[in-house]
């Protein structure tokens, strides 16, 4: 896509470089040509080379999909450990999507290998074979090859194919077959398959063994190391089945959308997590967006600037690949024709003498970026350069600034290497992948730069807040397998270019029987003894956790946190199951921030919405909660005591309960809950739902006309509020409303009808007992409300409210009021009557009526 | 948290439990001046809300050494359920909520 310039400024101040890495080179292809996409007057060259050897290759989507990218150098593969779920015993399937450079070679090619003491080995022969490995049911190395290469199959090196391999040894006449497809399509079930000529027997001992050796991708296990039959190419997908035509017991997709462009570990669909192994300036890289890749040995691209430039602002997205390369590697610089860049250029961005930073040059003297050069570490470079004020950011945080006078100007620009003096001739390359630069005049507004940087943003997704203002990301994915999180191999939740959390900042736990438990992706709380001591920590913001029962996201005061548990600050309730991580975000974080934070936990593999299942007390007394987010619920079975004691709540958004059937005392205490909700859905898919004092000792002012007609226990439901009028609400099906509204000291109107057609399976003796004692603001017209709707139901006072029932022991309905309001009215007088004749006793004011 | 991967214990007298813990900490090689331990001490276990007094705790079994004496004084091993329903026991309401008692209500720690 180009970026049409006059959408960012005006053609009067349009820049003079915008180059783009949205190329139309193939997967590998060496670039010779970066357009420049300005359209400015003052727009300059393309950025250009000239000899092959020197250009850098691309790496763009594949049929607009992401893949893994494997460079064919040792160490780069992807990998999944051993587990018993992935045993083979008679049958294997393997079907691939890949997009190799060449199907033949020197070296035969892993496609998919579990190997080295059992299990297969699955790849393409030297000569463009199909060809497979396998120990039988005694332990025997056996092999055998398709009958015609994939060539035959009219495929070509480069294309993109699908490949399948079956092996049947349910007997000793073992039977072996090869596939292959071209086919267009992202689904394997949508593929029509060719077999590479026909069936391949072999005897065997029959079966398969298994071993305990790692799955692996792009190159396979030969020695105990994963460095034989390197790929050079891209795989898309790959799955292996345990039965012909079964499921997979092993499914990478990396075409799926959780997995993130420079993903180094993620969770696949099988459940398995998949690791990628990087090594060298060539690493292997999940593409998830298009780049071109710098190798850092001889990689360089240059131009002309079109004119004399000596200020300006400079945006550049990239990832650093590796500390290697040459000290001091560019990234971008700016030269006078024939004058070095590091002396006479005015913008420089570089790899730090082989440092994990990123050096910035701004005109006189160098900034630094601290751990910012990291192939985990995608980054948004912008770099302001004018006489009297240089500024350089990194992911819009990590702000460096300097105000030198400068008096130099430049006519040539240099990517991936330094400017081309005959002594430093393309050198000082930096391996890196290159998304993004533009270079826009001094002439445009610091605000339209932030536009600038921000539209660059949205478009390459590079950076979000987490990344620039988070206070911390205890990311399990951090961790190493089996770490123990003692004092002396912590948790570090540092963010690295953070402006708010950009330091070591370690969580531990040094009691063992209390230590929750890592397998380098998750953190596992066992009980409700595991959790976490952290420093005491009093940051406000918004706590974003992401775990097996659910991703939550919190707004938190800065009350003193000393521990951590699953789901965040402690309250006085420890939660067990798995973490995924915990983001702490600024106050200031958009609904959108948040979601992206959200995001990235839940394609990591925490579940979006609630588990099925219970959370009881899972905030209890979360007297740090301000704002409560995360509403999706509809598995929750049981919200008993979910927010109790949740002392600092003031906003709770619209939650979907439909099927949770106790919400006793959930909201019980949540003193600052001024509202609830009127779109909150509670119990409304579920029977007999328990709402005892759900909302008791709550700061409620009001209530929402809610759907509670599948409630029967509303015993101390809205216990001393401060309710002042109550709606019309269906609960027909109530059974007991014992101290209901009791102690709502400011209640003044009770709706009428709110009985008329109350119709309860069974009734509890005491129903109605102390149900509206202690409301001295109630009108002589609710009362009035109250006794004329009970009437109207026509319930007498035993448990089947019918005439003639087994009576209830209390049948007294309390009732205090105001009597200022009036004294009780004929219609009152009459109800009581009424009720007396059905049983019940009417007590107002402390006096039986 | 199952009595399959855990056990329960009520402990009544706090030093037998911190006997214990010296003991058990001094068998795993857990010098007593550093805070690496077993257990927590005994003011992080969790208070027995109907004693106040005495303490509860579940541990995992995977961590406890055949070596580890539970015979003290005051330690009485109970059961996930009687550790539950210890473990979130509350005073009865000042009000009689006779009926509350027939409700078969859903155990809220099992989740």
């Amino acid at each position: 896509m180009a970026l049409n310039l006059s959408t960012l400024t005006s053609p009067a101040t349009s820049g003079n470089v915008l180059q783009e890495v949205t190329t139309t080179a193939d997967f590998l292809e060496s670039v010779p040509v970066l357009r420049n996409l300005a359209r400015g007057t003052n727009a300059g060259g393309d950025a250009e080379q000239s000899v092959a050897l020197n250009q850098p290759k691309a790496l763009p989507l594949i049929d607009g999909e992401g893949y893994l990218y494997v460079s064919g150098i040792a160490g780069n593969s992807a990998t999944v450990p051993h587990e018993s779920s992935l045993n083979l015993t008679n049958e294997l399937e393997v079907v691939a999507r890949v997009k190799y450079r060449s199907y033949s070679g020197a070296d035969a090619q892993c496609i998919v290998a579990k190997w080295a003491y059992g299990d297969f080995n699955f790849r393409f022969h030297t000569s463009g074979y199909l060809e497979v490995f396998f120990k039988d049911s005694a332990n025997v190395s056996r092999s055998t090859s398709s009958a015609y290469t994939v060539y035959n199959n009219n495929v070509s090196d480069g294309d993109t194919i699908w490949v399948k391999m079956t092996i049947d040894a349910s007997s000793t006449s073992t039977n072996i077959d090869f596939y292959t497809s071209k086919d267009s399509v992202k689904n394997e079930g949508d593929v029509t398959w060719t077999a590479l000529g026909t069936t391949r027997t072999i005897t065997t001992n029959g079966g398969i063994t298994s071993g305990t050796n790692p799955v692996s991708f792009g190159a396979f296990d030969n020695s105990g190391n994963i460095n034989d039959d390197l790929v050079t190419g891209a795989i898309l997908k790959a799955n292996y089945k345990s039965a012909i035509g079964g499921s997979p017991v092993l499914d990478v997709d990396f075409t799926a959308n959780n997995v993130r462009h420079g993903d180094t570990k993620f969770k696949c669909a099988t459940g398995q997590v998949v690791t990628i192994n990087q090594s060298g300036n060539d690493p292997a890289t999940v593409i998830k967006k298009p780049v071109l890749r710098f190798d850092g040995v001889n990689s360089v691209l240059r131009g002309l600037l079109g004119h004399t430039h000596s200020e300006g602002y400079l945006f550049a997205a990239f990832t650093g690949l590796s500390t290697g390369g040459d000290r001091w590697g560019r990234v971008f610089t700016t030269n006078p024709e024939g004058l070095t860049d590091n002396a006479h250029g005015i913008q420089y961005i570089a790899h730090a003498a082989n440092t994990s930073d990123i050096g910035v040059e701004q005109g006189i003297g160098t900034a630094y970026h601290l751990g910012l050069w990291d192939k985990e570490k995608n980054v948004l470079v912008d770099l302001k350069v004018t006489n009297g004020l240089q500024r350089s950011r990194v992911n819009n945080a990590d702000e460096q600034a300097s105000t030198n006078s400068l008096n130099v100007s430049t006519d040539q620009f240099n990517i991936g290497a330094n400017e081309g003096t005959e002594t430093r001739n393309d050198g000082e390359n930096a391996p890196l992948d290159l998304e993004y630069l533009a270079l826009f005049p001094a002439t445009i507004t610091d605000a339209q730069a932030d536009q600038i940087r921000n539209y660059i943003n949205n478009r390459n997704r590079v950076f979000s807040l987490i990344d620039s203002q988070g206070y911390f990301f205890f990311d399990g994915a951090a961790t190493d397998d089996g770490q123990v999180l003692s004092s002396s191999t912590p948790w570090n939740g540092r963010i690295v270019g953070s402006d708010n959390g950009d330091s070591d900042f370690y969580i531990s736990q040094n009691t063992l029987d209390d230590r929750p438990t890592t397998d380098g992706y998750k953190i596992t709380f066992a009980d409700n003894t595991d959790h976490f001591d952290i420093p005491s920590t009093t940051q406000a913001g918004w706590q974003v956790v992401g775990t097996s029962k659910g991703t939550f996201a919190y707004r938190v005061n800065a009350n003193a946190v000393s521990e951590l548990t699953m789901l965040g600050n402690a309250g006085t309730y420890r939660a067990s199951g798995d973490l995924y991580g915990i983001i702490l975000l600024p106050e200031s974080a958009t609904n959108r921030d948040i979601e992206e934070a959200r995001k990235l936990l839940i394609d990591r593999g925490a579940l979006d919405a609630a588990y099925t299942g219970g959370f009881g007390s899972a905030w209890l007394n979360r007297t740090d909660i301000v704002e409560f987010r995360q509403t999706a619920f509809q598995g929750a079975t049981t919200l008993f005591r979910g927010w109790k004691g949740n002392s600092n709540l003031v906003s709770f958004s619209a939650i979907q309960a439909t099927n949770c059937s106790n919400f006793q005392d959930a909201w019980y205490g949540c003193s600052s809950l001024t509202q609830f909700p009127q779109d909150a859905k509670l119990g409304t898919e579920a029977s007999n739902v328990n709402f005892t004092s759900a909302w008791q000792s709550s700061g409620l002012t009001s209530f929402p006309a809610l759907d509670l007609s599948s409630g029967i226990i509303f015993v101390a439901s809205w216990n001393n509020t401060n309710i002042s009028k109550f709606p019309l609400l269906n609960l027909n099906n109530g059974r007991d409303f014992e101290l209901a509204w009791r102690n709502n000291n400011l209640l003044t109107d009770f709706p009428s009808g709110f009985f008329d057609s109350w119709n309860p399976i069974t009734i509890y003796s005491g129903v109605f007992n102390e149900t509206w004692d202690g409301c001295p603001a109630l009108t002589a017209t609710s009362v009035e409300n109250i006794l004329t709707s009970i009437a109207a139901s026509g319930k007498w006072s035993t448990q089947s409210g019918l005439e003639g029932g087994t009576a209830l022991s209390d049948a007294t309905i309390d009732i205090d009021y105001n009597v200022a309001t009036g004294s009780l009215t004929a219609a009152t007088l009459s109800a009581i009557e009424t009720l007396n004749g059905r049983g019940w006793s009417v007590n107002i004011n402390g006096v039986i009526q | 948290m199952t009595d399959d991967t855990h056990r329960f214990y009520r402990f009544s007298n706090q030093t037998s439990y911190e006997a214990l813990t010296a003991a058990s900490d001094a068998a795993r090689g857990f010098p007593n001046d550093t805070a690496e331990r077993w257990l927590p001490t005994w003011d992080e276990l969790f208070v027995d809300p109907e004693t106040t007094t005495d303490r509860l705790y579940c541990i995992k079994r995977r961590n406890i050494l055949d070596t580890d004496d539970f015979s003290g004084e005051g330690i009485t091993e109970i059961d996930l359920e009687t550790y539950l329903e210890r473990l979130h026991w509350e005073e009865p309401m000042e009000e009689d909520l006779e009926m509350i008692d027939d409700l078969q209500l859903e155990e809220p720690w099992t989740n």
